[in-house]
């Protein structure tokens, strides 16, 4: 049996005729005129109605729909409750004027103050909803140490020092709700005018000033005595919040040690007697954590994401350091691919043959993608016919030029060699 | 190995280099240490930022090795503690992050120039020899950070000299990218090494001081005004 609760889609006021026709299956309008007819009965409606607000819980946003009214849009929804406040004020006068006995003096303020504390619960209620709706957008950010930088083209990730998830990114996730203190202040007023309404006429003025100045004092005095209280039972929360989000990034960073970093130590351990293997092994692992860690290379789809593959790739294979610098991206489509393959045989061959750590150099600018590679390897001789030559230019000179780039190979024997493979016009800056 | 001779001998100090080494692992220092032995003279280690600032007030070294990462503040916090006090004293980061923020921080923090934890021996010594001269050192990924962070195009045109690269610099960071050696960008661009350790340090000096918002961003990230 499902429980009764207030609706976040279908309200004017609290969600409650909403929540009730939702779980009674009838429309809302019914309930809505019931409270309304027996708001007439002394009030009674009215009463009912704060009673169920007070009491049943905000209910869930409607499934498949986007969060909770997080909204930060039109300050009140001033038309549904005036709309409450005139019908009702508009129903008096009207019996007052049939000759019913209705003390107009009395219910006027007593509306008004209603409608400042209906103001002010829906705005608790916003805020409960709104804390929710946050909740619910950062938990799937935390499995990622790094919160990636907006759209920054190179390797614009923001990483988080490892061991230091950042518990202040949480409550930067959020928007501050602007019109939050416009409510609060519409919904004090209303109930500042409706007392004064209510009390003015029955007492004097200086009685009223004592009396105000009286509660001042007693509600100061409440204050200061919950102050401290307060305040311990805000940073409480705040406090475990936060350590929500550490448990969750622990986890997943704990996850990530276990599932690699462990296992990678105990292959090492097990191969200690080959020196080869171990360096493989490490140097695999090195470069899986620090691609988890720093995210370095574009998003998937990009030249700077497939370069990565291929420097990472040729890597593992041929036990060689190749560093990667891009500046720029572009989306890979069947010319870029081209050319990537083509980078893939010079790396290759850079990490097989040079001996030599080398530098892969992608640039994407003004339309032209330029990719270089350069060791500081042995060298060959370019006009000697070798094997490496034939695989040069099938591979490498051949592809590139299909796809209607150039392609220029330097090398002689002792200086490196240097491959650096050119795209013009190629469309689609990357994001 | 043509590289060996980088450093212009006639301003490579009569005495052997005085350096302190900053990083939190031990066993990184001890390796670092061992490397460096017969090429400078090693006169203190320090772990975390506290400590590094006192050990370099103490020493007043010609080249801190510093860390990014490190307990108590970042290699950040050293910089500001000793660059404004210690004028002669120069600062080479050393980082196993290849991140932006953490580069173009340490760099706007003062650090004369950048490398990767990965620098084999030879590169590193090279790299103390060049910034203990007051040139700039600038691995091929922060040359092409800066050539990111300073792409033209897009942008507006800059109206302060500080927020763009001169074409020359340009080019040359473009050859640094791609793996050359200043030698080599000098012999690729027919420039002496010296034209090209000016230009490398104008660079240095426009990425220190200029507003770029990506400059201004990745600064951020780090808690950097």
């Amino acid at each position: 049996m499902r429980r009764v609760h207030r609706s976040v889609s279908d309200r004017w006021v609290g969600g409650v005729c909403g929540g009730l026709a939702e779980h009674t299956g009838q429309p809302a309008w019914v309930f809505r005129l019931a409270f309304l007819g027996t708001a007439l009965l002394a009030g009674l409606g009215a009463l009912a109605y704060a009673l169920m607000w007070l009491l049943l819980p905000l209910g869930p946003a409607t499934p498949g729909e986007d969060p909770p009214p997080a909204r930060s849009g039109p300050p009140l929804d001033v038309a549904g409750l005036l709309g409450v406040v005139s019908v009702a004020l508009g129903l008096l006068l009207a019996m007052q004027a049939l000759g019913a006995p209705v003390q107009v003096s009395l219910w006027a303020p007593l509306i008004l103050a209603g409608g400042g504390v209906a103001v002010l619960w829906r705005q608790g209620d916003e805020a409960s909803a709104r804390a929710r709706g946050s909740l619910q957008r950062t938990a799937p950010r935390s499995p990622g140490l790094t919160a990636a930088g907006p759209a920054a083209p190179a390797a614009g990730a923001a990483p988080t020092a490892p061991g230091l998830p950042g518990p202040s990114d949480a409550g930067a996730a959020e928007p501050p709700d602007r019109a939050a203190p416009v409510r609060v202040l519409v919904g004090v007023a209303l109930l500042g005018l409706g007392v004064i309404g209510l009390v003015l006429p029955r007492i004097a003025l200086r009685d009223a000033l004592q009396l105000v100045l009286a509660t001042a004092i007693a509600v100061a005095g409440m204050a200061v005595i919950a102050l401290p209280w307060l305040s311990a039972w805000s940073a409480r929360r705040r406090a475990e919040r936060v350590a929500t989000i550490r448990a969750e990034e622990r986890a997943a960073v704990a996850a990530r040690v276990h599932d690699s970093v462990l296992q990678t130590l105990t292959l090492i351990q097990r191969r200690a007697e080959d020196p080869a293997e171990v360096l493989r092994l490490a140097r695999t692992e090195e470069r899986q954590l620090r691609s988890w860690l720093y995210a370095p290379s574009g998003p998937s789809g990009s030249l700077a994401a497939a370069l990565a593959d291929v420097v990472a790739a040729t890597e593992a294979d041929y036990d060689a350091r190749i560093e990667l610098v891009t500046v720029g991206d572009v989306v890979v489509d069947d010319r870029v691919a081209a050319l990537v393959a083509a980078t893939r045989e010079a790396v290759r061959n850079a990490a097989k043959h040079a001996g030599a750590p080398a530098t892969v150099y992608a640039e994407v600018a003004d339309g032209e993608v330029e990719v270089n590679v350069k060791d500081r390897g042995c060298g060959f001789d370019p006009d000697r016919t070798g094997a490496d030559r034939h695989g040069v230019r099938e591979s490498i000179v051949a592809r590139v030029e299909g796809v209607g780039g150039r392609a220029a190979v330097r090398s002689a024997p002792g200086e490196g060699t240097e491959v650096r493979l050119v795209l013009p016009a190629v469309g689609g800056r990357g994001a | 190995m043509p590289e060996q001779a980088e450093v212009d001998p006639a301003r490579a100090p009569g005495g052997r280099l005085r350096v302190v080494l900053v990083d939190d692992h031990a066993l990184f220092r001890a390796g670092v240490a061992a490397e460096l032995a017969d090429a400078v003279e090693l006169v203190g280690e320090a772990g975390d930022a506290p400590r590094a600032v006192a050990v370099i007030r103490a020493t007043r070294p010609d080249v801190v090795l510093l860390d990014v990462h490190l307990p108590g503040g970042g290699g950040r916090a050293v910089l500001d503690a000793c660059v404004p006090e210690l004028p002669a004293t120069r600062f080479l980061a050393l980082s196993v992050s290849d991140a932006a923020d953490d580069v173009i921080g340490v760099v706007r923090g003062g650090a004369r120039g950048y490398v990767t934890k990965s620098v084999d021996a030879r590169e590193l010594r090279e790299a103390i020899e060049r910034v203990a001269a007051g040139d700039a050192v600038f691995s091929p990924r922060l040359a092409g950070f800066v050539l990111d962070a300073f792409a033209g195009g897009s942008v507006a045109p800059a109206p302060d000299e500080l927020d763009q690269l001169s074409p020359r610099e340009r080019e040359v960071m473009r050859y640094i990218a791609r793996g050359y050696t200043y030698r080599e960008v000098a012999r690729e661009l027919v420039l002496s090494v010296k034209t090209v350790e000016t230009h490398v340090s104008a660079v240095l000096r426009k990425l220190q001081l200029s507003n770029r918002h990506e400059l201004a961003r990745w600064a951020q990230a780090r808690g950097v005004v």
